[in-house]
């Protein structure tokens, strides 16, 4: 197990290193900088119930998670009602065959698909192409990255880690064989391309995939939101819709939803309300003059119901909004890909050892300066530092952490738990800079710290500790 | 495939509550909350509901008019002559739309729309005053299409049907018929993506532009 970690950690430290070297990366990350920031910033500023909303949002998640399994039933009941089906998937695997066996046994030969983070984490376009799909992503972020031949970067933004002339290399290099021979540069042009090439796609896909926001239990029905209108396209036109959703993502009614549609867009990108919120309940009726055949759903467990009732239970409130990304440091230095699975930043990093296994992810909960900003900014109050923190916790007591830091730990803590000992200790290190410091108040080199005094000096604290200035002062006033 | 569900379901049971079996009595609680309609906590605003409608449409790029009755089709082609385009739409059905005659030199199509439709004219089923958006709502000769392929997309929007909340329209959408309706689109501004250098461009997949006749006599 230790020798996986190890690997893992090496993998990282490459990834990072790599990320932090790239200079397309470096370049698209410092042009996105505070944008999502912002403009979060000020729709939160223009609702002066937004707190009290995110309370709200909280507390029906909460309460759904309380009770999943007769909420899970209920929708389910609804969606048969409405004339769709439900399947239900222990795993990726599962899902992926349950998935491939629909578009088989409907004869289908190309596959549409909205954004669905949760068909990442299936491996879905694989596993369809495997079967001899031709699987089309129709956001236009994640078109880019899988021109790319990447996976996405950012759970709302997915090629947030692209530039302008890379997406114009893309788009050159794919469109030219479909007779797009102008090589186009500018921010409107390439939208317009690309809206073109994938509305053939659009018109004549079998299969369309869409995720699912919210799924309703009154209603029995999914929700998309969107702001290009692509899921839309994917859910109505195709003969089959499937929608993916994860065990965690049904709510009970449409109040919860309005109540949960308040603080995601405003989150997510800062926008009121997004250009699209839809609402699907099953396949087209007798009176209908268009709209999918057949409707399905697919819910993916992968770890979720292991989740519930344990310490790590409200990391399943999440809506997917990406604001804990925007707002984190490590993430706004080393993009998403260097997280390692396709969940990154704090919300990745708290979920991923849970979804994928403890030792798989070591120094994910470790890539984190603890400033809290994503526990602060998360709508349903999710408190993902305290999460990192029980993360690292539980590394230090399942022994996935170095030796030396465990020891260095342990040692620690025995000293910090014995006041005097550690007063008598601690005052060692105090004389010596100080003695070496010779009065000048700050160090050129300490050991074990290089990586701080190679850049600037390193401050001498007073020679007296806190605690001993107190107590002379407290004799003083007697 | 039960089996899955089966072992999915108990495993949920088995973390949440130690394997304690369901209750029937839980489950009607729940359904009883599922019928508890009463809205949870709203945002507050003191605009009356046609002005925040209309200033939260233009907000997102949108566009609107204020118009009688009787001048939807001479709303209409005035917006088509301003771009240029010629006077063929795909329309689609409503209370204020089906009134009116069309003129000879309009071409209408009663069908889905295609990847090459310019123009739509819809009526929407309602509007949210909170957010500036449109409800659309698939039924029979109620196309989606309509409202996602075009370039330009024309909504009528009937001023006694723009209700305050999002709630109010959840409120409309239980007292219809087809209640839980196949497909319900709430639509605020044209399409637009940010997934260039994060700078929004409108005309992601979905209309360019969205143009909302205020029918108000």
């Amino acid at each position: 197990m230790s020798q996986i970690s190890s690997i893992q950690r090496v993998e990282f430290q490459d990834r990072v290193r790599t990320a932090l070297n790239d200079v397309n990366l470096q370049r698209a990350m410092a042009k996105a900088k505070s944008g999502f920031v912002d403009k979060r910033l000020e729709a939160k500023n223009a609702l002066p119930e937004f707190d009290q909303i995110r309370d709200a949002a909280r507390d029906i998640k909460d309460h759904v998670l309380s009770n999943l399994d007769t909420y899970l039933e209920l929708y389910e009941e609804k969606v048969i009602e409405n004339g769709g089906h439900v399947h239900w998937a222990r795993d990726a695997e599962e899902a992926c065959s349950i998935i491939a066996e629909i578009c088989k046994a409907s004869g289908a030969r190309t596959v549409t698909k909205g954004k669905s983070m949760v068909s990442e984490e299936m491996y879905l376009n694989p596993a369809l192409e495997a079967v001899g799909m031709e699987v089309v992503e129709t956001d236009l972020g994640e078109y880019i990255v899988q021109l790319a031949g990447e996976t996405p970067s950012h759970i709302i933004a997915p090629a947030v880690h692209k530039t302008r002339e890379q997406i114009t290399d893309l788009f050159h290099e794919h469109h030219s064989p479909l007779g797009y021979t102008d090589r186009v540069t500018q921010r409107e042009a390439l939208v317009n391309e690309a809206r073109s090439v994938l509305r053939e796609r659009f018109v004549s896909a079998d299969v369309g995939i869409t995720g699912a926001n919210f799924l309703v239990a009154e209603t029995g029905a999914n929700v998309i939101v969107t702001n290009e209108g692509n899921g839309d396209l994917t859910s109505s036109l195709p003969k089959v819709h499937i929608v993916t959703a994860g065990i965690e993502k049904v709510i009970p009614s449409l109040e919860d939803l309005s109540v949960l549609l308040r603080v995601l867009a405003r989150s997510a990108t800062g926008q009121e309300f997004s250009a699209y919120t839809s609402i699907y309940s099953g396949p087209r009726r007798p009176e209908d003059g268009e709209g999918p055949e057949a409707y399905h759903v697919v819910l993916l467990d992968n770890g979720r119901s292991r989740m519930l009732g344990g310490d790590y239970q409200s990391m399943l409130r999440c809506i997917r909004c990406g604001a804990c990304l925007n707002h984190c440091p490590v993430y706004g230095a080393i993009g998403g890909h260097a997280y390692g699975w396709i969940y990154p930043g704090p919300m990745g990093s708290v979920l991923t050892p849970l979804l994928n296994g403890f030792d798989s992810a070591v120094d994910l909960p470790n890539a984190c300066t603890l400033n809290g900003r994503c526990k602060e900014v998360c709508p349903v109050r999710i408190p993902l530092s305290d999460l990192l923190l029980k993360h690292r916790t539980e590394q230090h007591e399942r022994k996935l952490t170095s030796a030396t830091s465990r020891w260095i730990l342990n040692g620690w803590a025995w000293l910090v738990r014995r006041p005097r000992f550690y007063q008598a200790v601690m005052a060692i290190p105090l004389w010596t800079m100080n003695r070496v410091s010779r009065g000048s108040g700050g160090l050129r080199w300490i050991p074990f710290a290089r990586g701080w005094t190679n850049t600037r000096d390193f401050p001498v604290p007073s020679r007296k500790s806190f605690l001993r200035q107190w107590h002379s002062k407290e004799k003083g006033h007697e | 495939m039960s089996e899955a569900r089966l072992e999915i379901l108990n495993n949920i049971r088995k973390s949440l509550t130690a394997g304690e079996p369901k209750t029937s009595q839980r489950t009607s609680e729940l359904r009883a909350r599922l019928k508890d309609t009463a809205p949870q906590i709203q945002p507050r605003f003191n605009d009356d509901d046609l002005t925040r409608f209309c200033e939260k449409h233009v907000a997102v790029h949108g566009t609107y008019e204020l118009i009688k009755r009787v001048d939807i089709e001479a709303a209409v082609l005035r917006y088509l002559q301003g771009l240029e385009i010629d006077p063929q739409i795909h329309l689609g059905v409503g209370p204020c739309l089906n009134q009116v005659v069309w003129s000879e030199s309009v071409f209408t199509y009663k069908k889905s729309a295609d990847k090459n439709t310019r123009v739509a004219v819809s009526e929407a089923f309602a509007a949210i005053a909170e957010t500036g958006t449109l409800v659309m709502c698939s039924g029979s000769d109620l196309l989606p299409s309509h409202n996602f392929l075009p370039d330009d997309h024309i909504v009528i929007a009937d001023c006694e049907r723009i209700v305050r909340y999002q709630e109010d329209v959840w409120s409309l959408l239980r007292q219809d018929d087809h209640f839980p309706q196949r497909a319900i689109n709430l639509i605020t501004g044209p399409s637009k993506t940010g997934d260039i250098e994060q700078t929004i461009q409108y005309g992601a997949h979905g209309p360019r532009r969205i143009h909302v006749l205020i029918v108000k006599d």
